[in-house]
């Protein structure tokens, strides 16, 4: 009994180390963006000054900065790819579960396999396409290449949303002479609603949160949220401040995210592939 | 119940159904893939600058693949730090995570709130991660060299020093992902069966025994597609060395992905980036086909 009270002791020094390692960054982030630019700009750092939320607005009314279009092209780019994703992905999803067919578990293992490609081998050859199509900087650019990563991942994810719900109310549906788009449409969709909405969540994320595309296909009209916060650091003298403010804007939603996500953050994170889970 | 118009389709018509339900997503991903990876196999054959056209387009056979493989730098360099990175960042990870879901993997109050707390980095943009990090770095405003000096540790300049700035960004990807191995076998741990650990707890064994006889071979499976998954990512990192290091300083935390990041989009050699990104994809299905194989 004691050694399992030392144990406990142990678990508890290690999680609140792991804790405060976890936080303090994201929180030294969070006070930079209150601090005034001399309380930023110091020889070490500065604990005691006063608040100030001019970071936060000048991140976003400030010409060079204006980061309020980020965030739209951000949700322009990332919802649009999610709503073709879902929509694709409901129906494959549904033929991939639903149907029993030479080859489907070679499709589902071949889908899943377009998800490792590294993104640098596709990059270059759609920069050298999108620059003679003229497309380069525009939305197309960034939602078709970002297809080749969402699609897969919420195949995967519905697939196994899919297979939890039980057959025998396809067949009962069936008989009573409902077609198969119905029974999609009418019993499945609304089962599975809830692993819809999570999966679209974590397109959305993956979307937004994409850097490597984003910096060479959509360099300034069309420039997202991660590119237009690696630009605070092109000037001569970085501003810490407006940075860390727009950090903080676009990350709060995610944060949110995450506590609404908890429970199915597993699956989310190895792409469906795991669904016991 | 209303009465249903029934059509019944043709025999050949039904059995491809299944096929017509699942031809968007083939079709948008064949193409997004096949005719870009032959394109791109067609253009690793070319001597092609994207900026100076006058130079012409030539086709060159494998003498980009012939030039780098001769390259000493290609090896010692670019390889190296790229498996020197997808070793330390897997292999670290993978222990702290196992730990903490070791430990996790008890009755102890809060253990909900502390899981809560810890996969907050995994929802935060790369892009963001490396902005907190490099001012975390900073010498004189970073928290990091203020905390060392504090506590009267030896102090130094993490990025921008050559010989710190790969450990660096190793440290950086382990706040990041030690999170995400935690999860995953947390969620393997939680999922064995109690009977046999209890029965083995009776018969006096140690921890470390039950360790290894029953939850590692219980585990195998799912810490071989955390592996897998993380490796591939491991592989791809991009993000956090082009905004930490943008692959330096000189070379030094130059990995192979960002190595031909930089030929294609500093210098716009096309043919020689793409030659590179090939074998970037080659390295990563080597290793993909390995660990699966092991699942199966």
């Amino acid at each position: 009994m004691k050694k399992a009270q030392i144990t406990n002791l142990v678990a508890y020094g290690v999680f609140t180390i792991a804790a405060i390692l976890t936080l303090l960054p994201t929180a030294w982030a969070f006070i930079t963006s209150i601090k005034k630019p001399w309380d930023i700009m110091t020889e070490e750092p500065v604990f005691i000054f006063e608040p100030t939320i001019e970071n936060y607005v000048r991140a976003f009314i400030h010409p060079s900065y204006l980061f309020h279009q980020k965030i739209i092209n951000s949700v322009i780019v990332a919802t649009s790819t999610t709503i073709i994703c879902i929509a694709l992905a409901c129906l494959a999803a549904y033929a991939l579960t639903r149907f029993d067919f030479k080859g489907s578990s070679g499709i589902a293992a071949w889908i899943l396999s377009i998800r490792m490609l590294p993104i640098i081998a596709v990059l270059i050859p759609w920069f050298l396409i999108f620059n003679s199509l003229k497309l380069i900087d525009t939305y197309i650019a960034l939602i078709i290449p970002y297809m080749t990563f969402t699609l897969p991942f919420a195949v995967w994810m519905i697939r196994g949303f899919f297979l939890a719900i039980p057959r025998e109310l396809d067949e009962a549906a069936l008989t009573e002479g409902y077609s198969r788009l119905e029974i999609l449409w009418k019993i499945i969709l609304p089962l599975a609603k809830p692993g819809i909405i999570i999966t679209a969540i974590f397109c959305e994320i993956f979307a937004w949160n994409e850097f490597q595309f984003a910096l060479v296909l959509a360099r300034i009209e069309c420039m997202t949220v991660p590119v237009g916060l690696s630009h605070f650091l092109q000037g001569y003298r970085i501003e810490w401040g407006p940075l860390f403010a727009a950090t903080m804007v676009t990350a709060i939603p995610f944060i949110i995210a995450a506590i609404f996500l908890q429970k199915h953050i597993v699956r989310g994170l190895t792409l469906g592939a795991v669904t016991r889970y | 119940m209303k009465k249903q118009r029934r059509i019944h389709l043709p025999r050949v018509f039904s059995r491809y159904y299944p096929w017509l339900l699942l031809s968007p997503t083939v079709i948008i991903l064949l193409v997004l893939s096949i005719p870009l990876l032959i394109y791109s196999l067609y253009n690793s054959l070319l001597d092609y600058n994207f900026l100076h056209p006058e130079r012409g387009i030539h086709f060159i056979g494998l003498k980009n693949y012939a030039s780098i493989f001769s390259q000493p730098f290609f090896w010692y360099n670019t390889m190296y730090i790229t498996l020197i990175f997808l070793l330390a960042t897997v292999g670290i990870e993978f222990c702290l995570g196992f730990l903490l879901a070791y430990l996790a993997n008890r009755e102890i109050k809060g253990v909900n709130i502390f899981k809560l707390i810890l996969i907050t980095p995994l929802f935060v943009a790369p892009v963001s991660i490396g902005l907190i990090w490099k001012l975390m770095f900073n010498p004189s405003m970073g928290l990091i060299n203020y905390l060392l000096w504090e506590l009267r540790l030896p102090i130094c300049n993490w990025i921008s020093d050559a010989s710190t700035a790969l450990f660096s960004i190793v440290l950086v990807d382990i706040w990041q992902w030690t999170p995400f191995m935690f999860l995953i076998l947390l969620a393997g741990f939680t999922s064995v069966p109690r009977e046999p650990v209890e029965a083995a707890m009776i018969d006096g064994a140690s921890g470390w025994r039950i360790l290894r006889r029953i939850y590692i071979p219980y585990l195998k499976p799912i810490i071989l597609v955390a592996l897998l998954i993380r490796g591939m990512d491991a592989l791809r990192e991009f993000d956090k060395i082009y905004i930490l290091t943008e692959g330096g300083p000189g070379v030094v935390t130059e990995t192979l992905v960002y190595h031909a990041f930089r030929y294609a989009f500093r210098f716009f050699e096309m043919g020689y980036s793409t030659a590179i990104s090939y074998i970037a994809l080659i390295f990563v299905n080597i290793l993909a086909t390995i660990l699966l194989q092991r699942i199966k």
